[in-house]
């Protein structure tokens, strides 16, 4: 019968726990830069995932083809209302985005992007994280195609869904919203018709509920359940405008200064497909404040 | 050579568990459930029941840092787990009888031991805020539902050929 540890095994057990603090304590500290043998491994078997990827989808739209059928007739008949408003809708915003540039060419805004403006860059995911607790995405556009750590990322309809944490030279990974390790604090906004609007900060994201945090909304702030909230484009490289999710639970936070608030995010982060990675016009310092 | 047409088996189960798993959504049907795809885990344990101990613990060190590098923020965590949970249930099969159904109850070892280590060093680098009820539910559980069922697929045809290769040099 073999002894579970004999003192060579322990020795090896024991210099591996070492090696894997030290990876870790490593990785953690490096953070978003990546080493070049990780981008080649990165790019080598993201070639593979692109080969794998092809066929994969061909049977999974299949079975997307099966399932949107069924809904088709609940679906047309929910568009049909929402057409009838479309006309109307389609004519103000027509008549506003017309009004809104006669107004900027008068202030000789027209040269300078709005915090809104932003180039899209399309992506397909070839990979994704088999376990809940890594929330990332592998996407098949990398450094070649113009992408940069922390741009962000977006599904149709504008909804948030990431920014770009680590890239390749054709491939690039994308820490998702609902990503613990995700530190980037996302300055969020909601935009109320009559009233000022309420500023605030995505802070994390909890797990268990599957929501994110809005923190820091002052505590006068005209808060309720099913506001939309967005991206305001007072931080980092997130263009305004990006819609984050709707608060579902309104709280104070622990100290009793401010508000906090549970978001639910808008885009369905477990299906994704096609992406598009968002490059702002708008310039900014997120170099520390240095430039301009 | 035919250590090869493991590796590009493994190679290709790694693929699937990170590029088309994701494509098919039944995974996120089911309610809070999330299903963890370990098939690389499941291969790697027969490879160290019916092959050797040594090659499955190479495979499992390289692949570890494959999925380490490519599916998660933090390097060494994968490698670290697999081989761990790869070598205990080798260990625990030196005492029993092969067959099917005990096959099958180390793959669940395997893959609790596997699940729990993963969970625990996340949990202490502050990688996920999970609560351990929360894990056991309905990530544990679903997991080994799966993988289990996928070890049963792999079973015969992956047993035949680990035993014909490995006893091919011995004759």
């Amino acid at each position: 019968m073999p002894s579970f540890f004999s003192n060579k095994k322990l020795i090896v057990l024991l210099t591996s726990l070492i090696v894997l603090i030290a990876l870790i304590s490593y990785s953690l500290k490096e953070g978003t830069r990546s080493t070049w043998t990780e981008q080649f491994v990165q790019d080598v078997v993201g070639g593979f995932q692109y080969v794998v990827n092809v066929p994969a989808r061909y049977v999974a739209g299949f079975f997307q083809n099966v399932d949107d059928i069924n809904n088709a007739y609940k679906e047309n008949k929910r568009l049909k209302e929402n057409l009838a408003d479309y006309a109307s809708v389609e004519q103000e915003n027509r008549d506003l985005s017309m009004q809104n540039n006669e107004l900027k060419a008068q202030l000789n805004l027209l040269k300078d992007p709005a915090l809104s403006d932003f180039k899209k860059y399309s992506a397909t995911m070839i990979g994704r994280s088999s376990d809940q607790w890594n929330q990332l995405i592998t996407l098949d556009k990398g450094k070649v195609n113009g992408i940069k750590n922390g741009m962000p990322v977006i599904t149709s309809g504008r909804r948030l869904i990431g920014s770009i944490s680590k890239t390749g030279n054709f491939t690039s990974k994308v820490s998702l919203i609902s990503d613990q390790q995700n530190v980037n604090q996302i300055s969020a906004v909601i935009e109320n018709k009559n009233s000022q609007p309420v500023f605030g900060m995505i802070e994390g994201y909890d797990q268990n509920k599957g929501v994110l945090l809005f923190q820091k909304i002052p505590i006068k702030a005209n808060v309720k359940k099913g506001q939309i909230v967005t991206t305001s484009g007072l931080s980092g490289k997130y263009t305004k405008g990006l819609v984050i999710g709707t608060i579902t639970h309104v709280t104070t936070d622990q100290y009793g200064l401010t508000k906090a608030a549970e978001v639910k995010p808008a885009a369905n982060l477990n299906d994704l497909s096609y992406v598009m990675i968002i490059e702002r016009k708008a310039q900014t310092s997120s170099s520390g404040g240095k430039g301009n | 050579m035919k250590q090869i047409k493991v590796f590009i088996f493994l190679f290709l189960l790694f693929l699937i568990q990170g590029t088309v798993m994701p494509l098919f959504p039944f995974s996120y049907a089911w309610g809070k459930a999330q299903i963890v795809p370990e098939f690389v885990l499941v291969a790697l344990l027969m490879v160290a029941f019916f092959g050797s101990i040594s090659w499955g613990l190479k495979y499992a060190v390289l692949f570890g840092f494959l999925i380490d590098i490519i599916y998660s923020s933090v390097l060494g965590v994968y490698a670290f787990s697999l081989a761990v949970a790869i070598y205990c249930a080798q260990i625990i099969s030196r005492w029993v009888n092969m067959n099917a159904a005990m096959t099958m109850l180390l793959v669940v070892a395997g893959v609790c031991i596997m699940q729990c280590e993963v969970y625990v060093i996340y949990l202490m680098i502050g990688l996920t805020d999970q609560q351990p009820s929360f894990f056991f539910q309905w990530n544990l559980i679903p997991t080994i539902l799966l993988n289990v069922l996928f070890a049963a697929i792999i079973y015969y045809p992956f047993r035949r050929y680990l035993e014909r290769i490995s006893d091919g040099p011995e004759k």
